[in-house]
Formats: structure tokens, C-alpha cells, sequence
């Protein structure tokens, strides 16, 4: 624990207690979990994926691959939070990944002494022997990151959708001018920042701007930004975008279910997300102290860590020099600046302060190379040569080695939606261009590097912003700034080192891909970067190539002996970093994963024993409690009641169209396989639609309100299908011929009534004047008039084959009607009996129309006969629709009356035991029959009476079945007629 | 029928407002041809308002309009458009409506839809809430929000679950 206090910019002096890997550290508020235990001594935070290697902290933003922490107690973890974005909090619980059992000792860090044979590759060749599945679950205990959360009991993010005229990613210095020139210009501006406060670099770059220190210019800023309504979101990180609405995800570290997500529709985007600073390769550069430099200069000026006391900087430009300056005045000792380059490389500033730290006894080494680091658990020993004689080492003691292989402009949004690349020369790296109208690249996003250029160019991408969405006012001067020097960057991506210390040269931390990974994969065959991602996991995990993208292609380009511009980077996507996954799913968790469509009775259902299950989005009943203890007894029960008595059932899902306009019955004609035009006012008809290719779409009943209105209901899980099929046509064929079509579903309860006594029930429920009515009713036939003072239609129609009325109502007294029919002595039954039902009267289930099964199979040829030109007609003509062997729906039973069998079973013939011949579709235990009875579709060889083989032998066992009619009940429909 | 109070506090108040009946009015041809009928709100997403000054006929997609509890002048519009070119259906039952006001109906709403978007030269929509389908209108004390009734149950529970930062 460090005894004394801290002073950081983004610190306070306030102490707050944490614990990492249960041993408890001290911080100060402001802290993040990298921060606090750098600044405790603590080195090693984590282990790679592949290799289990120690790993410390190598970069202080997203883009860090190794110090991933799972923090909270499990179950109620987050994994794969980023140690150096991750603000402590005080009774912070931590934990480092990839280890077991500990941190230290990690027994799968025993891969390393194979590692030799682990190359790229080397699972796709490997674990197919005997059988990938007896590597399987090994694999996958070692594979992954982190632990995954065991509960989900987190509130649902806060999700905000807005507009705004300038979206500006990213609040260092671009963004920070970008943002007020466009706010002073007069437009609506939202700023996004990914860390907890704004600035950027200008945290500890030597800079003035405007006449100010460069932290006083950024408060000032802030406050005028305040003042103009800007809105900033802070810890919010850009992470993708569609369509010209931009996500961000605000994820203030580690506190569960505080996570917020905002869908930003701007109409300017300025990204100005800056740079990622990229390591050079050298042997063992992923032991725990060796940092990204302006890592460790982040560190120092926002939590006032050092990151080390004796320090080895390794670089390819200018910058290098100014960074020793600001590390070495803050107290640590620079042992050696290892420049690449040779003197004539350098620039008048970093040349004057390369003097100074020579002075100050920093030995600062010309066209040399760290070429390898060295110690046990961390670094202890830097090894340097001159590039020009790589043999001739030598050995720096120290505790830390600083890389910097120069910067990436972040092009990950620039790379979204359309844009590509250009290859930017003085960086070595790529930026995005070709942006779509209104998004634009800004500052070192853009390639820009120098305060002054990057002030300019963020100032000028706010107003051209600004502009575009109307804001024609003052935008203000360009700030006027001096700050670090151009870097005079000459790239470098590796030092030298044989076969065998590539192997050691690590690209990708996260997934330990090194040189040698790449060499091999393009012995292998694979040149494409795209490829090489993919069979060496580059770019894979968290970081998302952020670190070791572009090394890894500009290594590739070397091996390949190629230019870098010419092998590219491989594609960016979205999200830029790691989101929560609470976040991904937004306000869809739990119950309110999917909506759920209630009918009005669905609270009278519940609070009376009623069972309910999805139907589609619907909620039906499959059964009630009260009448069995499950929903096989319960279902004959009210199976039974049906066909003695009567009962009644919630038939408000059935889609219902309502048809209107002069043309409506011919478009209707022209979407049914029988004729609505033949239907007279006053009655009904069961009718059955087709696809455009011929197949049987949906069937229902059409009611015929008057000459020029219809309503054509649906099956229930059909309704939001058939309305869009309805529409389509409407809206192509019929647009402007006379016709509409309006959805009713909810404007119509409907309970079926359904059973022997069930006329004599309604006569006393609806009263004496609905009785001649109903008296006179005939089969198919309604009659509209009022129950309650509400509409009322009562339509004599059976799917149960027993004498039965569906009253359509209105929800306004659905539930009154329903209880008023309950008081009369009727019990309801739900789903399972109503199957039961069906099937004893050879009624199609919904298995049946499963979209492969022609009129023909479904023995419609009656309807096809009457040459309707429906959609769909032409193509039952087909062939294919006539073969020998098509499927035709049948009855089932079984052979001995006794034996039980079920939908989806295979049916044989003894001829062709391997080879089905149909299956059951649906399957019901009958009470009135007293055997099982069932669908099928069988070939149509096979005539009535055949008796075949029903296979089901993982479920029920086999069984012998006969073919017979599709009715097993009531054959001649008199019940349902009576 | 009362007004109900279904959700209020932490700046919000949802009121689910009685409904009688309920009309929707299709157009045969769109733009509807001619003149078609005097004071009718024809572009897409204009609102006629009644003589209470409420939302009286939406235009809450192409060719379709709304006419919620219509008064007598609203209902004549709706007859006389009927005879003009289109259809009227009764869809009583259908939508349930909710106002929905307090100084943060807005932040509710952006937890679905981009209101200003959606809004945009317009001042009615037909749009998906909480995957709820809805139309909304912006009125003087907030919003009027018209919803499918089978899902209203979940309209209103998905926003009682929201969580808004201050």
C-alpha cells in the first residue's frame, strides 16, 4: 500500500479500500483499478488467453489487451472490464481472468512449456483425432475470458433516443474546438467522451493554447460549452452506428445496472477519437513492465503514478524525448532513451531535449533497439543494440521499458457505413476517408498530430457540421496553439531477433500472437490479411486490433516483403469496445424480452386456473387447473364436457380483417381458393388461402357484413401474416380499385360456445331477443344486434363437430358475456381440449398447414375444382404438385386400439422399414373414442386400411397403425348441425 | 368510464383515458384524389382537432386516418370523406388511449423512438413503442398515445420498468 497521497488530475484526496484477487489495496477517489495497483507495487494483472503468460498493464485506455478485471462477487459479476478505465469505487471487489487457481500460480501456464507446438493453426489441425468432442469441453474451459455473469437480475439500461444537429466522439483537443465551433455557430451539440473527464492528450502534453496552459484552456472550454447548451456525456463511448443513427455506451466501470445506451441521430458527425499509440516488437516485450510511453505519461498526470523507477524509452520519433522530459521532472530516472533513428532523423526541439537529458545523465542511444527484455515476473533488464550490428547487446538495468511505435488514427467509426482507407505516409498508418455526407474525420483521427493543425482541423469540421444543419452563426476563431513537435516519425515494427526469439515477439497480446504466428501462416498458404486474422486470431478479443492490428499487418507486409499500404488492415467493425451485454439487449430482458398480446379475458384466465402458453405473441389458455392436475387429464375433461354438455372457449386471438369498398368481394375472390362473391349477406364460409407458389397459406371463415364489407378471420398465429398479405396485394394489384383493408383483431372478443345444450344456454344468457334468432340460425349463418348496448354477432360455426356459436363482441363486455356464460353452467376449456376436438373430427391443426402441403395433400380438391384464378391457383397445375408419392392427409389409429403415438412419429411400410412413407402431423388421446387418433401426411400409395409401421423410438417406442378416414368422429356432421 | 391513473411520479403521469367509439378511415387512392373533403387533415401526419381542441382525426399513416371518440363534426367529416372515396370501419376496442405528461413524458418516450425524428414536420405517427404498436400525437401538456389494445398490459408495465438517470 502506498502510504503517501497522490496528486492527479483526476484525483481527489480521498481514500477508498479495495480488494484484487482478495487481498486488500488502498486508493484515492478518482483512481482507476490500474491506476491504484500501479501505484501499489503491483505488476502482473492477468494472463493471456492462449498461453496463460503473466501480463501487466500496457496501455492506460480501451485499447488495453491484458489487465482485464471480473469485477463484483459471483454470480453477480461483470467480466472483461478494463483495469485502466476502471473508476474504484470504495468495497470494490476485483478479480484477474484466465488463471486457476491463482493469479501466480496458474496451472494452465503449464502450456507454455509446449508452446513450441501451439503455433497458428495448430487447434484446426489437432483436436479432430479421435473426435473434436473429446477435446471439447477442455477447450472450452481454457478458451473465453472471464466469468460469465450467473444472474440477470440487473435492471434494464437507461436507453435514450434523440437528434441533435453535431455529434462530436471524442473530447480532447479536435473535439473540444470542433464542439465549440459548432455550438458557437448556433447548432445543437452533443460531445461524447469515452473517460471520465474531458482533454485528451492536452492532460499532460506541453501545451498552451489561446494564451493558456493547455488543462485551463480545456476548463474554459467546458464551462463556454455549458453555457451554449452543449450537451456532454462523459464515460460514454462511441461503439457503432446504422443508418446515420450513432450508439453510445455509457458505462461508468463496474457498477452493475448503471449502464445507459443513447441512439444519437445526428445530422453532422465529427469523429474525433483520436490515436492509438502502437508497441514495436522486441522478445519478451509482454512481460509485466514493459508499457505504451504515453501510457505511463498518462498515469503520471491523471493519477500522479510512476510507473517505475528506472526507466528504458523506446521509440521512432521526436516525441519520445519530450515524454522523458515531463517522466524524468516528475522524479524517475530515465536510464536510456533507445531511439531508432540516427541523429539526422531528429527536429530542432527533440534534439535541444535529448541535450538536457543527456545532461541529466540519461544515456540516449541513436539507431538502437531494445532487442529483448529480461527478469522473471516482470522487467528487470532492458537489451539493447545498434541496429546496424544487432549482436552486439549490451544490458540496461531497469524496471520498466516504455515503448512507442508511433500512433493509429482511430478509423474504427470512419471505417463503418462506406468508408475506406488511405495510407497515410508520415504516420505509417491508415486513416479513414470517403465518408458519407456529413461525417468527417478530425484531428488525429484525421491523421493530424501537432496542436495547431489539429485545433484547425477539429474548429473546421464543427462549423462545416454546423453549417450543414443550418447553424449559419459566428463560429469564432481558431484557437491559436503550441504543443508537441510534428513527430518526424520513422516507422519501425520490430526488432531484430532469430526463428526462435520470434516466438517471443508478441503482436496481439491478448490471443499471444507473435511473429512466428505470422511467418507460419504464410508458409501455410495464407496471404490475405483477412485470413491471417482468422487462422491466427489477430485482432480478435477486446482490443479489437487496437493495439496489435496495424503491427500485425505491417509485419505481414515485411514478411511478405510488400509495402504495408498494399496489405492493408483488416475490416473494422462495430462496437469499438466491449458493451455489456445488458446493454445489447437493451429494454428487452425478462418479461420484457418479446411483447405479449393479452386478450380481454386474459386477467379472468389467470385469477381462474387457467394455464397460459405463447401462441405467437398471443397468450392462450391450454388448460384449467380446476379440471385435472395436468394438462393431459384435464384436456379429456374438458374434451369430454364439450361433447356432453358444452363449455366455451377464448377465441379472441383469430386475426380478424375487416374487407370494405365495392371491389371487395372480387379482391377477396382473388386471394381464396373458393369464391367470396357467392357469399350472401348474413352468412359465412370456410376458406382457405394459397402462397404465390401454391402451397395452402392459412384457411378461416369469411363473414359477409353487406354487399361491400366482409371480415375474414385468421388462425391465430397467422393474423399479423395474413393482414401483410392482404396489404401487399391491396397496396399492388387493388391500389385504387375500390377496396380496403383494416385490421379488427382487438376490436372483437370472441367466445365459442360450443356443445349440445350450448343453443339452450344462450337463450338464457342473451335473452329473449336473441332467441328466434338462434332458434333460426342456420349452419354458417350470423346475426348482428347488441348485448350489454354493445355490438354483438352471433355466428353458427363448429371446430369441435358439436353445435356451436362464436359470439363476437366487443371487449368492452367480453369478460361479462364470458361470465354471465359460466354463470348459465358452461365451464371453459382451453387449447389442449380444443385439439382433442379437432382432431376426432378431422379438423386441420396448425401442424398440418406448415407450408409444404398443397390443397391436394390437405384433401381441398373440392375447393380447386371450383377454378376460382386465385393467387397461387396457376401453379397447382405443377407436376410435382400431382406425383404418386405427394403427401395426403389421413386418419390415424392404432392398430390394437391401444397403443399411444405422437405427432412428428415416422411412419414405415414393412416393405421399406428404412425409408418413412409420412408422418403423424397431430395426435390426441380421444375420450369419446377411447384410443389414440391422429393426422398424417402419407404418400398417397398408400390407400386407406393400409397398416404401417409408427416410429418413435426415442420418445414412446414403435407401434403398428392403421390408415382410415380423417374424421374419426361424427362422420356425417349431424351433432354439428343439430 | 373514468380515467385511470395508471403510472405517476419521478416526473411522469400515464392516464389511460376513457374511449367510446372508434373509427379508422381508409382512403381508396392516396394522395385521396381531388379536393376530396373541405377541413380534412390530408397530408400525412396532420391532425384535425375536435371542438374540445383534442386530437379529433389523425392522419397517422398513408391513406389512413383515426377518428377516436369522434365528435359530431368529426364524424360527419369521416361520412362525407366515406362517400367521397374510402372506407370507415369501426374499430371500437381496438386502441386504448394514455396521456402521458409530467416534465420527462419526453425522456420516457426517448427510451423507444427518437421523438423529434419521428415527429418531424409532423404531428401525428404511426410507431412501434417498447415493441408495442402505437400512434402518438403531441399535444399541449405532452403526449396522447393511442396503443393496440392486446398489448397495452405490456405498454404499461415496459414503462413503469424504465430506469431514468437524472
Amino acid at each position: 500500500m502506498n502510504g503517501t497521497q497522490r496528486r492527479g488530475t483526476r484525483l481527489t484526496d480521498t481514500s477508498l479500500r479495495f480488494t484484487f484477487d482478495g487481498r486488500e489495496y488502498c486508493g484515492q477517489v478518482g483512481d482507476t483499478a490500474a491506476s491504484a495497483l500501479l501505484a501499489s507495487g503491483v505488476r502482473a494483472m492477468g494472463r493471456s488467453v492462449k498461453y496463460r503468460r503473466l501480463r501487466g498493464v500496457l496501455a492506460a485506455g480501451p485499447e488495453e489487451p491484458n489487465a482485464l478485471f471480473t469485477v463484483g462477487t459471483s454470480p453477480a459479476v461483470i467480466p472483461n472490464v478494463y483495469a485502466p478505465q476502471l473508476e474504484l469505487r470504495d468495497g470494490m471487489v476485483l478479480k484477474s481472468q484466465n488463471r486457476w487457481p491463482s493469479l501466480k500460480y496458474d496451472v494452465a501456464s503449464l502450456l507454455q512449456v509446449g508452446s513450441g507446438f501451439f503455433g497458428a493453426g495448430f487447434y484446426y489441425k489437432t483436436f479432430i483425432w479421435p473426435s473434436w468432442h473429446r477435446w471439447e469441453a477442455t477447450i472450452r474451459a481454457l478458451a473465453g475470458l472471464g466469468e460469465a455473469p450467473g444472474t440477470c437480475e440487473l435492471p434494464p439500461p437507461a436507453v435514450e433516443h434523440f437528434s441533435c444537429d453535431v455529434l462530436v466522439a471524442g473530447a480532447g483537443a479536435a473535439g473540444l474546438a470542433a464542439a465549440r465551433a459548432a455550438a458557437r455557430a448556433g447548432a445543437r451539440v452533443v460531445l461524447c467522451e469515452r473517460e471520465p473527464v474531458c482533454g485528451g492528450e492536452l492532460e499532460f502534453e506541453f501545451a498552451t493554447i489561446e494564451g493558456r496552459p493547455a488543462l485551463a484552456w480545456v476548463d474554459a472550454t467546458l464551462v463556454e460549452l455549458a453555457s451554449l447548451g452543449v450537451r456532454v456525456l462523459t464515460d460514454t463511448t462511441l461503439v457503432g452506428g446504422t443508418g446515420g443513427e450513432y450508439v453510445a455506451h455509457h458505462e461508468p466501470g463496474g457498477v452493475p445496472g448503471a449502464n445507459s445506451v443513447y441512439k444519437i441521430r445526428p445530422v453532422a458527425f465529427v469523429i474525433a477519437m483520436g490515436a492509438v499509440e502502437r508497441p514495436i516488437a522486441f522478445i519478451n516485450n509482454d512481460l509485466p513492465g514493459v508499457m505504451l510511453l504515453g501510457a505511463a505519461e498518462r498515469f503520471l498526470a491523471r493519477y500522479g503514478v510512476m510507473v517505475g523507477s528506472n526507466l528504458v524509452l523506446f521509440a521512432n520519433h521526436d516525441r519520445v524525448y519530450a515524454a522523458a522530459t515531463r517522466l524524468a521532472s516528475a522524479g524517475m530516472r530515465v536510464c536510456a532513451v533507445v531511439d531508432i533513428r540516427d541523429s539526422g532523423a531528429l527536429g530542432a526541439e527533440a534534439t535541444a531535449q535529448r541535450a538536457t537529458l543527456a545532461q541529466g545523465g540519461t544515456e540516449c542511444l541513436l539507431g538502437y533497439a531494445v532487442i529483448s527484455a529480461a527478469g522473471g515476473s516482470h522487467v528487470r533488464r532492458a537489451i539493447v543494440a545498434p541496429l546496424a550490428s544487432p549482436s552486439a547487446t549490451r544490458v540496461i538495468a531497469c524496471d520498466v521499458v516504455l515503448v512507442s511505435g508511433g500512433w493509429g488514427p482511430s478509423a474504427h467509426a470512419g471505417l463503418q457505413e462506406g468508408g475506406t482507407t488511405r495510407y497515410e505516409e508520415g504516420l505509417a498508418a491508415f486513416v479513414a476517408m470517403d465518408q458519407p455526407e456529413g461525417r468527417e474525420n478530425a484531428g488525429a483521427a484525421n491523421g493530424l498530430l501537432e496542436l495547431p493543425r489539429v485545433l484547425i482541423d477539429g474548429a473546421g469540421a464543427g462549423t462545416r457540421g454546423a453549417r450543414r444543419a443550418g447553424a449559419d452563426g459566428d463560429p469564432g476563431a481558431t484557437p491559436i496553439a503550441s504543443g508537441d513537435p510534428a513527430p518526424r516519425l520513422v516507422p519501425f515494427w520490430r526488432s531484430p531477433a532469430d526463428r526462435a526469439g520470434e516466438k517471443r515477439q508478441f503482436i496481439d497480446y491478448q490471443n499471444d500472437v507473435n511473429v512466428a504466428d505470422l511467418r507460419a501462416t504464410l508458409e501455410e498458404g495464407f496471404v490475405d490479411i483477412e485470413h491471417v486474422k482468422r487462422y491466427t486470431a489477430l485482432g480478435f478479443g477486446t482490443d479489437q486490433g487496437r493495439i496489435g492490428g496495424l503491427l500485425g499487418a505491417a509485419i505481414l507486409a515485411e514478411l511478405r516483403g510488400e509495402p504495408l499500404k498494399d496489405v492493408g488492415t483488416s475490416r473494422l467493425r462495430p462496437p469499438y469496445h466491449s458493451v455489456t451485454m445488458s446493454s445489447l439487449a437493451g429494454l428487452r430482458v425478462g418479461a420484457r424480452l418479446r411483447p405479449m398480446r393479452r386478450t380481454p379475458l386474459h386477467d379472468w384466465h389467470l385469477a381462474n386456473g387457467g394455464v397460459l402458453e405463447p401462441m405467437d405473441l398471443w397468450m392462450r389458455t391450454r388448460y384449467y387447473r380446476q379440471n385435472g392436475p395436468a394438462v393431459f387429464e384435464a384436456g379429456i375433461a374438458e374434451a369430454q364436457r364439450v361433447r356432453t354438455s358444452g363449455g366455451i372457449v377464448d377465441g379472441s386471438t383469430l386475426g380478424k380483417i375487416e374487407v370494405a369498398g365495392p371491389n371487395a368481394a372480387v379482391f377477396l375472390d382473388s386471394l381464396y381458393l373458393n369464391k367470396a362473391s357467392t357469399i350472401k349477406v348474413g352468412r359465412s364460409k370456410y376458406m382457405v388461402n394459397l402462397r404465390e407458389d401454391g402451397m395452402v397459406l392459412d384457411d378461416g371463415i369469411v363473414l359477409r357484413l353487406a354487399d361491400d364489407r366482409f371480415i375474414a378471420t385468421t388462425s391465430s398465429g397467422h393474423g399479423g401474416h395474413m393482414l401483410s398479405h392482404f396489404e401487399h396485394y391491396r397496396d399492388t394489384e387493388w391500389s385504387g380499385r375500390g377496396v380496403t383493408v383494416t385490421d379488427v383483431t382487438e376490436s372483437w372478443g370472441v367466445i365459442v360456445v360450443a356443445g349440445p345444450q350450448s343453443r339452450t344456454v344462450l337463450h338464457s344468457v342473451l335473452g329473449a331477443a336473441w332467441q328466434p334468432v338462434l332458434d333460426t340460425l342456420t349452419h354458417m349463418a350470423f346475426a348482428r344486434g347488441a348485448f350489454g348496448g354493445q355490438d354483438l354477432t352471433v355466428l353458427r360455426a363448429s371446430f369441435s363437430g358439436e353445435l356451436a356459436f362464436e359470439l363476437h363482441c366487443r371487449p368492452s363486455i367480453t369478460v361479462a358475456l364470458w361470465e354471465a356464460l359460466i354463470a348459465a353452467g358452461f365451464k371453459p376449456y382451453g387449447l389442449e381440449a380444443l385439439d382433442i376436438l379437432r382432431v376426432e373430427k378431422g379438423y386441420l391443426v396448425s401442424s398440418e398447414l406448415n407450408g409444404e402441403t398443397t390443397p391436394f395433400d390437405l384433401c381441398m380438391d373440392g375447393l380447386v375444382k371450383l377454378g376460382n384464378p386465385c393467387v397461387g391457383r396457376d401453379l397447382l397445375d405443377r407436376p410435382a404438385f400431382h406425383e404418386s408419392d405427394r403427401p395426403r392427409l389421413v386418419g390415424v389409429r392404432a392398430l390394437d386400439g391401444k397403443a399411444i403415438f405422437y405427432g412428428g412419429a415416422q411412419l414405415t411400410t414393412a416393405e421399406q422399414p428404412n425409408r418413412p412413407c409420412g408422418y403423424v402431423t397431430s395426435s390426441v388421446y380421444s375420450p369419446t373414442l377411447g384410443e389414440w387418433v391422429g393426422l398424417a401426411l402419407v404418400s398417397r400409395k398408400q390407400p386407406e386400411g393400409a397398416v404401417l409401421d409408427c416410429r418413435d423410438p426415442v420418445r414412446i417406442g414403435d407401434c403398428r397403425v392403421r390408415l382410415t378416414s380423417m374424421v374419426h368422429y361424427d362422420p356425417t356432421g349431424e351433432r354439428m348441425k343439430s | 368510464m373514468m380515467a385511470v391513473t395508471q403510472i405517476s411520479g419521478n416526473g411522469i403521469e400515464l392516464v389511460e383515458r376513457p374511449i367510446g367509439r372508434v373509427l379508422e378511415f381508409v382512403a381508396f387512392h392516396f394522395p385521396p384524389e381531388g379536393a376530396f373533403v373541405v377541413g380534412w387533415p390530408a397530408a400525412p401526419g396532420a391532425v384535425r382537432h375536435d371542438t374540445l381542441g383534442g386530437p379529433g382525426l389523425l392522419h397517422f399513416a398513408p391513406a389512413r386516418w383515426l377518428a377516436p371518440s369522434p365528435c359530431a363534426e368529426i364524424a360527419a367529416l369521416v361520412a362525407a370523406a366515406e362517400e367521397a372515396a374510402g372506407t370507415c370501419v369501426d374499430v371500437t376496442g381496438k386502441w386504448r388511449e394514455f396521456a402521458l405528461g409530467g416534465p420527462r413524458a419526453g425522456r420516457v418516450l426517448a427510451s423507444a423512438v427518437n421523438v423529434e425524428a419521428v415527429l418531424e414536420g409532423r404531428e401525428c405517427a404511426a410507431i412501434t413503442m417498447f415493441d408495442c404498436p402505437c400512434i402518438l400525437v403531441r399535444v399541449t401538456d405532452g403526449y396522447r398515445i393511442w396503443v393496440r389494445s392486446s398489448f397495452a398490459t405490456d405498454f404499461i408495465a415496459a414503462v413503469q420498468s424504465l430506469r431514468l438517470p437524472a
